[in-house]
């Protein structure tokens, strides 16, 4: 018999065992007949299956709150990649207006001429100078590089002064600018419309913990707060549940209105905690839960 | 955010544990009062054994099986042994004490004991096995959990079921030997 064998041996002798405690045990209609649950009994089961239901409804919060979270997070990745391609347009511009600069001093001259003429003969200005067709060639060539070809060409076509590229690098400029503030509103709508939850201090006290948290409502609603009745100890590198049937922690629930800034005193009786380990209980604020590591 | 999701309860185990509560309640309510021999603290073992399941629901796969109502046995039993050490101000350090003679007066042969003696022997020694080293037993070898599972369940450390699992072996080997020197 192999030690697979000698297991199952046991494993059958124990269920065998087991089997007979169950099949002592009266028909439930004989039970119920023998014994009413107490009033206390029945609002605990209530308590739980209602907790069940919030955890629930928390849980869709939360998946709904994931996905808004995707959402912003790829709009942000997207905003800031859009204001970096931006920014290396502006490059271009700033390169671009280089090139009008030199050109606008090169043909300062034939602008006054034109505006001379215009206002003289009525006639539309063409330009017509060696130097003046150089940048325009230089600019072209920059343009089509960074492939606004398109707009040169109009600009070509439509044989606009210098005066009106510059208007249009300046506006461009002034856009790609507004697009960073949006931007970076959002980023900073994002960091203050949270809620802050970190720890003050843990007091070991006899049988008693005292924890006290800093929460604070960043967030333009009133968030709920309450504890939810749960403790973990670190042990071996994992988080074991602490069971104990006797023992309190403190739950009242407390409504934190935008801005304000709670200091959450939770009081644990009962659980033996001992000095020296890591502890973790968990708070509902707002429709999250936060994880509260602790030392005592 | 994927395993976050995924711990998160189902309408599936929101279903089973109202039906576990709606079917099971009174046969956990005896099972735990046998041991307690007092309703209200039977009561308060059912709670606490439903408290456990609302974490463990997904080790129940069928609400009408024989393996959950065994499993729920088990862990109604388990809650019940724990409030009537609580009651009795009895720790694992005060078993400890109690369990070394039997570890230093023996080796583990609890396998030989169970090759070589008859299956009835076996079944009467189980039958007389203190009730907290038999829960243990059957979490480990009848619902197949493993240490840290059990831990969790029983709301102690790994270390602490190891030691438990530890000395019902030993309680074991040291009833089967008796019963084997009774018999000649």
């Amino acid at each position: 018999m192999d030690k697979n064998d000698k297991n199952e041996r046991l494993r059958k002798a124990l269920e065998e065992c087991l089997n007979e405690e169950i099949r002592m045990v009266p028909p439930k209609r004989e039970l119920e007949r023998r014994h009413e649950f107490s009033r206390s009994f029945e609002k605990n089961m209530q308590k739980m299956t209602k907790k069940r239901k919030k955890k629930k409804a928390v849980s869709l919060f939360i998946k709904i709150a994931a996905c808004l979270f995707l959402f912003f997070v790829v709009r942000i990745v997207g905003d800031s990649f859009y204001v970096k391609e931006k920014t290396n347009f502006d490059n271009s511009v700033l390169d671009k207006d280089s090139v009008t600069q030199e050109r606008q001093n090169n043909g300062q001259t034939h602008i006054e001429i034109a505006e001379k003429n215009q206002t003289k003969e009525g006639e539309i200005y063409s330009p017509g100078g060696q130097k003046e067709q150089d940048s325009l060639k230089q600019y072209n060539q920059i343009e089509e590089q960074n492939g606004t070809s398109k707009k040169n060409e109009k600009t070509k076509d439509d044989k606009q002064d210098t005066n009106e590229l510059e208007d249009e690098g300046e506006e461009e400029e002034n856009e790609s600018s507004d697009e960073n503030i949006i931007s970076n509103a959002s980023v900073k709508d994002k960091e203050e419309q949270e809620i802050v939850s970190q720890l003050v201090s843990a007091v070991l006290d006899g049988e008693t913990a005292k924890i006290t948290v800093h929460i604070e409502n960043k967030t333009e609603d009133t968030i709920s707060c309450v504890n939810e009745n749960k403790l973990q100890v670190l042990e071996d590198g994992s988080w074991i549940s602490v069971e104990a049937p006797d023992g309190t922690i403190s739950n009242e629930e407390k409504e934190i209105v935008p801005g304000e800034v709670y200091q959450d005193e939770t009081v644990i009786t009962g659980y033996d905690l001992e000095s020296g380990k890591q502890y973790k209980m968990f708070i509902a604020v707002g429709g999250e839960q936060k994880e509260i590591v602790f030392g005592l | 955010m994927m395993a976050l999701m995924s711990v998160l309860d189902t309408e599936e185990e929101q279903d089973k544990f109202t039906y576990i509560y709606e079917n099971y309640k009174y046969f956990m309510w005896y099972l735990a009062n046998e041991i307690l021999q007092d309703a209200h603290l039977a009561e308060d073992a059912v709670q606490d054994s439903f408290l456990v399941l609302t974490r463990h629901m997904n080790k129940i796969e069928d609400v009408k099986s024989p393996k959950t109502k065994k499993f729920l046995a088990t862990v109604v039993k388990s809650k019940a042994i724990d409030i009537l050490r609580k009651r009795k101000g009895k720790t694992d350090e005060s078993l400890e004490e109690n369990e070394n003679v039997i570890s230093l007066a023996s080796e583990d042969m609890l396998e030989q004991y169970i090759e070589h003696d008859s299956y009835e022997h076996l079944l009467s020694c189980i039958r007389r096995l203190d009730d907290i080293y038999k829960v243990v037993f059957e979490y480990k070898y009848i619902h197949g959990l493993s240490d840290k599972e059990i831990a969790s369940v029983l709301g102690v450390t790994p270390k602490t079921v190891n030691v438990r699992i530890f000395r019902a072996r030993k309680k074991l080997q040291s009833m089967l030997r008796k019963e084997e020197r009774k018999n000649g």
